[in-house]
């Protein structure tokens, strides 16, 4: 079974898992971003310090020679020597030698025998220039794979821990006198010469960083365990106390049964999430209610309308059976019997006509019909009772009177409307039946004289009136009884025939 | 027994008059409430039984009607009203019962009975007339364990005797105890039936005797069993 408040929980619980578990990525990445990116300028800090004790220096055998051709180049850059400038260039690898000279007592690090620190330094076509006395024997990776100037790589320091190494190319190691600066930098143009150049790597023991970012993961991870814990019962508490209505609903529903179909369910202290929902429930108590009132009303109709039937059959029978041996009083019972027998039948048949004409199973036709003859047909089957009770039908309608109804509906709705009368109206009554209007809707008026006796009021626990009733319901036909003037009126709206 | 049965339903009505009539009650019916509340005026009923919806009065304002005129009847209200309501209203109008319909016949008579047993001041239903019982739930006499044969209106008149014994009784009374508007009798037939009984009783030496009271009527003597 479906838990709301399993549901929440774990959508909420999961969601702040979620979150918390993304913030903590986001700031653990930015954050050993940013603490690498300080250590990395840190590393190339020491790299360009370490750099900027590279000299360039003119071999002493080749002093005079290259001032000739630096002359030569110098004249030429006037007149066009450039024979004298490509010699001078040629002459650099041999001439020109790359010379690294660092006082090692104002960076103690790079002697420390644990290896914390460590540089070397080579020239571009790879003869060694330096190396700290930390490395002892061993070397750093020159990092020369990328083609980037700078270049940064997480690196096995030589004594076996972790570090970080920098490879600085210094393209143009520049000379100590600066007028040869100058005059060099004229001469080479944009062409790399690769006796001017050096490559400086320098590693750190990066353990401090590391160690940072362990803890900061673990912090992370702590805390994420603990907000998500927090988060979970929260989560608990809040959803007990959100969900603390729906326990209160629970137990007005409960209470509601087929005896207390008129309590509903209340809304103040409700939720406002819930009050749609729980109005649309007692909504459909009101109809509910509406149908077991129908439903108490039909079965109280029935019972009462077969208890007289019933209590012939009972009586018939019990006198037939207490004398056996008389057989006119045998053929009596039976005869009446199934007199008694027929009109049940005729009882069932109208309650079958109003379930179907409140559940709206008549299919309805629509025909032509004369009012007057219509309600003549329907006097005539209560010939009988309208003979025995001594009453008269006088009709007050014009024969041109005709309506569009459905036969059957309309047969029965005058055949009940009359029925009414005649067994209502005190003996001897003249019952009348006329056009009350005719605007293009007929109003028929069915009265009759009231009685003063109870029983001649209309039965208000019989199947006559509700059948009318539920049938012109049925049949979108206005039905309206009234007492008047000493006068039971039965006005029967019926649209004149087009 | 004289009854008045008021009710509107022919087949009950005729049902009931035949089975009532059949029992040895005089049966007046009547179909609607003024009829019904005249016959009560004018005749000296046991019990009348009453329903409720009937044309023309309905029956509660015919009880109080007859209460309002000091008929003190029986009346025994026979209804298809079941409701609490409906009953406390019948029986505070002024009915001595009330029974719902459907009914058994069997209980509508016992009802009957016991509300004229009420009538005269008679709570044992057996009457002990001398050597005879006469037992006003089975409608029948006997003998120590022998059934003595006697016809509807025979048993009719020696229990309307019975319950009266010791008082002299009218011929007219007699008449408007055991026959109903149907069958009024001829002149003598009273006499003629009183006869007939007297002359069934002489078989028993130690039975009741009726008595004629010149003048006066009959009275019914009974030696105590």
């Amino acid at each position: 079974m479906r838990s709301l408040r399993r549901h929440l929980l774990l959508f909420v619980t999961l969601g702040t898992v979620t979150l918390l578990a993304l913030g903590g990525v986001i700031l653990f990445f930015s954050v050993r971003s940013s603490v690498r990116e300080g250590f990395d300028e840190g590393l190339q800090g020491r790299a360009q310090a370490l750099a900027a004790h590279l000299r360039l220096e003119v071999l002493p055998a080749y002093r005079h020679r290259m001032a000739t051709l630096g002359a030569a180049v110098h004249g030429g850059e006037r007149t066009g020597d450039e024979a004298a400038r490509q010699a001078l260039v040629a002459l650099a690898s041999e001439a020109l030698r790359v010379r690294f000279q660092l006082d090692t007592d104002a960076y103690p690090e790079y002697s420390a025998p644990d290896g914390s620190a460590s540089f070397q330094i080579w020239t571009s076509d790879g003869r060694e220039l330096a190396r700290s006395g930390s490395l002892a024997e061993l070397s750093l990776p020159r990092l020369a794979e990328a083609d980037a100037p700078v270049r940064f790589r997480d690196v096995t320091l030589p004594g076996g821990g972790a570090g970080r190494a920098i490879a600085l190319d210094v393209a143009h190691v520049p000379f100590a006198d600066e007028a040869w600066n100058e005059a060099w930098a004229r001469i080479r143009g944009g062409t790399p010469i690769a006796a001017s150049s050096a490559v400086v790597v320098v590693a750190r023991d990066r353990r401090d960083v590391d160690d940072l970012m362990a803890a900061l993961l673990a912090g992370l991870l702590f805390s994420g365990l603990v907000l998500a814990a927090g988060a979970g019962a929260l989560a608990y508490l809040a959803s007990g106390r959100a969900l603390r209505p729906l326990t209160a609903l629970r137990r007005q529903v409960e209470s509601l049964h087929a005896e207390a179909l008129h309590e509903r369910i209340r809304l103040d202290n409700l939720p406002s999430e819930l009050t749609p929902a729980v109005a649309a429930l007692n909504d459909a108590l009101d109809r509910l209610e509406r149908s077991f009132t129908r439903e108490r009303e039909l079965a109280s109709r029935l019972a009462h309308e077969l208890r007289t039937p019933i209590a012939e059959l009972r009586a018939i029978t019990d006198v037939a059976r207490r004398w056996p041996d008389d057989p006119q009083l045998q053929a009596r019972a039976v005869d009446q019997g199934h007199e008694i027998a027929a009109h049940m039948t005729r009882v069932v048949s109208v309650l079958l006509r109003l379930a179907r004409a409140e559940s709206g199973e008549i299919p309805l036709e629509s025909a032509h019909l004369q009012l007057r003859t219509a309600l003549q047909a329907s006097w005539l089957r209560l010939e009988a009772l309208a003979s025995s009770r001594e009453h008269t039908l006088e009709v007050r309608i014009d024969d041109a009177v005709h309506v569009d109804a459905d036969p059957e509906v309309l047969d029965a709705v005058l055949g009940n409307v009359l029925q009414n009368a005649a067994e209502h109206a005190p003996r001897g009554s003249v019952i009348e039946a006329s056009v009350a209007r005719d605007n293009g809707t007929i109003q028929l008026v069915v009265s009759n004289p009231l009685g003063t006796s109870e029983g001649d009021a209309p039965d208000p626990e019989g199947l006559g009136l509700p059948l009318v009733r539920a049938l012109t319901r049925a049949a979108g036909i206005g039905f309206r009884i009234a007492t008047r003037d000493g006068r039971f009126h039965a006005s029967i709206d019926l649209p004149r025939a087009s | 027994m004289r009854l008045l049965l008021i009710e509107d339903s022919p087949r009950l009505r005729e049902s009931l008059a035949e089975g009532l009539g059949r029992m040895g009650y005089a049966v007046d019916v009547v179909d609607e409430g003024p009829r019904g509340l005249s016959y009560a005026r004018l005749n000296p009923y046991d019990v009348i039984i009453l329903d409720l919806m009937l044309p023309g009065m309905d029956g509660i304002t015919l009880l109080r009607t007859l209460r309002a005129q000091s008929c003190d009847t029986h009346v025994l209200i026979l209804t298809a009203k079941d409701r609490v309501e409906d009953r406390v209203l019948g029986l505070r109008a002024g009915a001595d019962d009330y029974l719902v319909k459907p009914f058994d016949f069997d209980e509508l008579v016992a009802r009957i009975q016991a509300l004229v047993r009420r009538r005269y001041g008679q709570k044992n239903p057996l009457i002990e007339l001398g050597c005879l019982t006469l037992d006003g739930t089975a409608g029948t006499v006997r003998r120590g364990e022998d059934t003595v044969a006697l016809t509807p209106r025979e048993y009719s008149l020696l229990e309307f005797l019975g319950l009266r014994r010791g008082e002299v009784v009218s011929r007219i009374e007699i008449e408007d105890a055991i026959y109903n508007e149907r069958s009024l009798p001829s002149g003598n037939a009273v006499d003629s039936a009183v006869c007939r009984l007297r002359t069934k009783l002489e078989q028993f030496d130690d039975g009741p005797r009726i008595e004629t009271r010149r003048g006066k009527g009959y009275v019914l003597v009974a030696d105590s069993a």
